[in-house]
């Protein structure tokens, strides 16, 4: 009985978080500590610290003339979250990338209203294929990531918006929904969209972004199989453009300049990642169409795709299995065969540049010292479509970590 | 503010079911009394997370008329062990007065937030299911889903329970099953001292 009230004050006391009920408790004698306890580790625990890093060797080899390889700091996240109450949270990811570029990659406020529910703003991840929601180094193999989550989606994107997110596990999907800022994919008289990368060059990344007009972006998330996981993504809007800026309605000409700096995407993705023991399988499509490109790429004298296409397909096997010893170690041996264009479509078959239709294959080891700690290598055979490639050979060695 | 007063009319049992009501009402912070650490005893559990256990009881033993009960002989050594893995409240199971089995109520981290999960074992202490209580952040939610968690079904202390071998991983939820795959596998091993 004398548990229970004990219980009932703590559970007072700890709803009313104010510095009067900690004297009331300290009355109440015996309920000091446990109660005190509950004060300081709900501070404590509130806070949570944690970070990824991605650190690269790349040499290219074997063409008709010598090349130097580069050693990055490629990535370099703190991460800073804190729980303001039991559904009120803020998660924050500052980034540092090549030692002096600093970004924030992440930065919103999560409410949850339940866990089929949860309403967040600010700075967010734009949830498309795989990589650009998990790209912590340990998450995926190869020292770099999919060549496609570059020119296809361009990794790591995130902007300014809203949305929604929540589960259903009866059902075993998770949903995310959000309306953001888009890319900009014009300004200081400058397209930013190429032929060469997409969309890469139009990311605003939260800074200082210019809004013209809303995007909006969804996933769906299926886990309803063992060891399989689904994922269906859309994202749809208009690109954004400083020359909406000061444009008087009744002037045509300044109209018509500014309809012809905007593209309209819609880009889906479909992806699936499998592990069963110590195998593992992943596999994404994305497809991305613009609209307008015509008046755009004339405007703004580039070569931007009507439609950007590509997909990869990866299997590892854990080859520690092998030795059927109880370790957490994993060494795990992949390939990835990978092919994309960015000029899948052209308005124009004049525009059209055959070194944009890439294929790579990427084969190599992730050793996972401990869970979170990796080292890597690969190799990488990277050949395009144009007459006179080659080929590269790539060399990539890099460590990584995620806590 | 001295809400627990002893009032002569209201008597000590109605002021404490008062106060219980109360905190029940506002399971969110019953939750952080889960979240940060007392003992649970059956009167404290949040209505909420009553309704779960009993309905799983009933889905795992098939049996409508099972009861909980504070396990009330636990060695210090046992609940501290426990305790380490963390574990929050340890309840019997029974159909009259026959012991039918176990309840184990733990916590663990995910990356950002703590979750609650819940063991049900029979009178052996094999693992008879797991569900989880409540899973407060978004990502790594999907542990959450009853054909993963089938798998620690007929578990014992003498199990492997080992992360990617008999255990299959979820994409995307690798901290959270990690920590839940751990804690069941240390509380079953530290549960079965209780063997008789």
């Amino acid at each position: 009985m004398k548990k229970i009230f004990l219980f009932a004050a703590i559970s007072f006391l700890a709803s009313s978080l104010t510095a009067q009920t900690v004297y009331t408790m300290q009355d109440t004698g015996a309920a000091i500590n446990s109660a005190t306890k509950i004060l300081e580790t709900s501070n404590t625990s509130r806070t949570t610290i944690g970070g990824y890093a991605q650190l690269d060797y790349n040499q290219p080899f074997g063409g008709a003339v010598k090349q130097n390889g580069v050693m990055d700091v490629h990535r370099l996240i703190l991460l800073f979250g804190y729980k303001f109450s039991e559904k009120t949270s803020f998660v924050s990811e500052m980034e540092i990338e090549h030692v002096n570029e600093f970004y924030v990659e992440q930065a919103f406020l999560n409410h949850a209203i339940s866990s089929k529910l949860n309403i967040r703003a600010g700075l967010m991840l734009v949830p498309m294929g795989i990589v650009n929601e998990y790209h912590e180094p340990p998450t995926f193999n190869g020292v770099e990531r999919p060549n496609m989550d570059g020119f296809i989606v361009p990794t790591t994107w995130r902007e300014m918006g809203i949305g929604i997110t929540g589960k259903f596990n009866s059902a075993a999907l998770r949903y995310q929904l959000y309306m953001f800022n888009g890319f900009l994919g014009y300004s200081n008289d400058e397209a930013k969209f190429r032929g060469v990368d997409g969309y890469r060059k139009g990311r605003q990344k939260g800074a200082k972004s210019v809004f013209s007009s809303p995007t909006f972006s969804g996933k769906l998330d299926y886990y309803g199989i063992l060891g399989l996981k689904l994922g269906l993504s859309a994202y749809h809007g208009k690109s954004q453009t400083t020359l909406k800026n000061g444009v008087n309605p009744s002037d045509a000409l300044a109209m018509s300049s500014m309809d012809s700096s905007v593209i309209t995407m819609t880009m889906v993705g479909l992806d699936a990642r499998y592990q069963i023991k110590g195998f593992t399988a992943r596999g994404q499509f994305v497809y991305s169409q613009n609209e307008n490109t015509e008046s755009y790429n004339i405007k703004g004298n580039t070569d931007l795709g009507a439609a950007l296409m590509g997909y990869y397909v990866e299997a590892g096997y854990d080859v520690l299995r092998l030795l059927k010893s109880q370790t957490q170690m994993k060494l795990v041996a992949f390939v990835r065969y990978e092919t994309y264009d960015t000029q899948h479509k052209v308005y124009n078959e004049s525009i059209k540049n055959d070194a944009y239709n890439r294929t790579d294959l990427t084969t190599g080891l992730s050793f996972h010292i401990a869970p979170g700690a990796v080292v890597k290598a690969d190799y990488q055979y990277l050949i395009n479509k144009s007459e006179n490639s080659i080929g590269t050979n790539m060399f990539n060695m890099g460590i990584g970590w995620w806590f | 503010m001295v809400v627990l007063g002893y009032r002569e009319n209201m008597g000590l049992k109605k002021t404490i079911q008062k106060a219980i009501k109360m905190a029940s009402i506002n399971s969110v912070l019953a939750f952080a009394i889960i979240v940060f650490g007392s003992w649970l005893t059956v009167e404290s559990l949040p209505k909420s997370v009553s309704k779960k256990i009993q309905s799983s009881l009933n889905e795992f033993w098939g049996e409508e008329n099972l009861t909980l009960h504070n396990f009330s002989s636990l060695a210090d050594t046992t609940k501290l062990e426990l305790e380490k893995n963390g574990v929050e409240g340890l309840f019997e199971i029974f159909n009259n007065s026959k012991n039918m089995g176990y309840v184990v109520l733990a916590k663990s981290r995910s990356k950002f937030d703590y979750f609650n999960y819940a063991i049900y074992y029979d009178g052996n202490f094999q693992i008879k299911g797991v569900r989880i209580l409540q899973y407060r952040e978004d990502y790594g939610g999907e542990i959450a889903n009853k054909r993963w968690l089938k798998q620690f079904e007929g578990k014992t202390a003498n199990s492997p329970i080992t992360i990617d071998t008999d255990i299959q991983g979820i994409s995307g939820a690798t901290i959270s099953y990690r920590a839940i795959t751990k804690g069941v596998k240390d509380i079953t091993i530290a549960i079965n001292t209780l063997k008789k």
